[in-house]
């Protein structure tokens, strides 16, 4: 059930067959969360966090008046909520934006792990970091790239991380997300979503039709969003 | 406060539109176009009448960008209500 994490994990260092059965000892209790659900809310104590393991799922934050900003995408393999084993409370909410498949993972067995075995805890640590990294795209994207920029991103970032852990193959991928969640993720309207989306097809650069993002010029997709792919840490090396 | 229209052809992202400035007292305060199937491929939007440029209290400072409205009647009540009661 933990493949698609241990394959994350391993695009950027070993794993041991030690540290692969730890984690499959504490990684087994499962969560269904059907398309739109809360998976957990902001606020509350927490002593478990989740790794998504199927499905596609999002950090984000609401507004008074019903707007929601969705903070960062999490897709098959993100441990979503691994912060919250330090915080023991999330700033944000997380929901399921298709029907997802997670994994409760206890506190009590993180602690134990990060006592018994360095290098995994070092591994988890880098999935936080990492998680910083995006975010700190995002707000880039979100401060300073133009529209069509700011999609064009997206769905570069999307289009590597789903291909490290087999997702993404020949430049496309699955998205299945409404142009209300484009709109929620990139601060603009739907109506502007839209017609950035028809500038992107009209240029070539990306086409996304049946909830599959189909990339049709890499190179000018990345040139478009200024996409340098340094934040992702695509390095495979001893941590 | 007074809203005036005046009806002209806006380029906007998506191409030229048909669209309405509204003016509050003689100050620009709002341009509206009149949305065509191509902007809401897909979308469920319950108007046709976008925000496509706001000012002063309708500008960005103050306001996000309203969803679309279905009547050019309530996308000048919008207007009207972000403008601040004036004393004359």
């Amino acid at each position: 059930m933990i493949d698609v994490f241990l394959k994350k994990l391993r695009s950027r260092d070993v794993v041991s067959e030690a540290e692969e059965a730890r984690l499959r000892a504490i990684m087994v209790r499962e969560h269904r969360a059907d398309k739109g659900e809360t998976v957990v809310q902001m606020n509350q104590p927490m002593s478990e966090s989740l790794l998504l393991v199927e499905g596609l799922a999002c950090r984000y934050k609401d507004m008074r008046d019903g707007g929601r900003q969705i903070l960062e995408l999490n897709i098959a393999g993100d441990f979503v909520d691994l912060h919250a084993f330090l915080l023991k409370t999330l700033d944000h909410n997380i929901g399921a934006l298709t029907p997802c498949s997670f994994i409760w993972v206890r506190h009590d067995d993180l602690t134990q792990l990060t006592e018994d075995m360095p290098h995994l805890t070092r591994l988890l640590w880098l999935q936080t970091v990492l998680d910083a990294a995006i975010h700190r795209e995002w707000v880039m994207s979100l401060g300073r790239r133009p529209a069509r920029a700011r999609l064009a991103q997206l769905f570069i970032e999307l289009h590597e991380r789903l291909a490290i852990v087999g997702l993404a193959r020949d430049g496309i991928y699955a998205l299945p997300l409404t142009q209300m969640e484009l709109a929620e993720i990139s601060g603009l309207t739907t109506v502007h979503v839209n017609r950035t989306l028809k500038v992107l097809r009209e240029a070539g650069l990306v086409t996304i039709r049946g909830g599959k993002v189909r990339i049709e010029n890499l190179a000018g997709l990345r040139d478009a969003a200024e996409f340098d792919a340094t934040y992702l840490n695509l390095v495979n090396r001893p941590r | 406060m007074t809203l005036t229209k005046q009806y002209g052809r806006v380029l906007a992202d998506g191409g030229a539109r048909d669209g309405v400035l509204i003016f509050a007292n003689d100050e620009l305060a709002a341009v509206f176009v009149e949305l065509i199937s191509e902007d809401v491929d897909g979308v469920a939007v319950p108007g046709k009448w976008y925000l496509e440029a706001g000012f002063g209290p309708c500008g960005s400072l103050e306001t996000l960008t309203p969803e679309p409205f279905s009547t050019l009647r309530l996308a000048t009540d919008w207007v009207d209500r972000c403008l601040p009661v004036r004393k004359t």
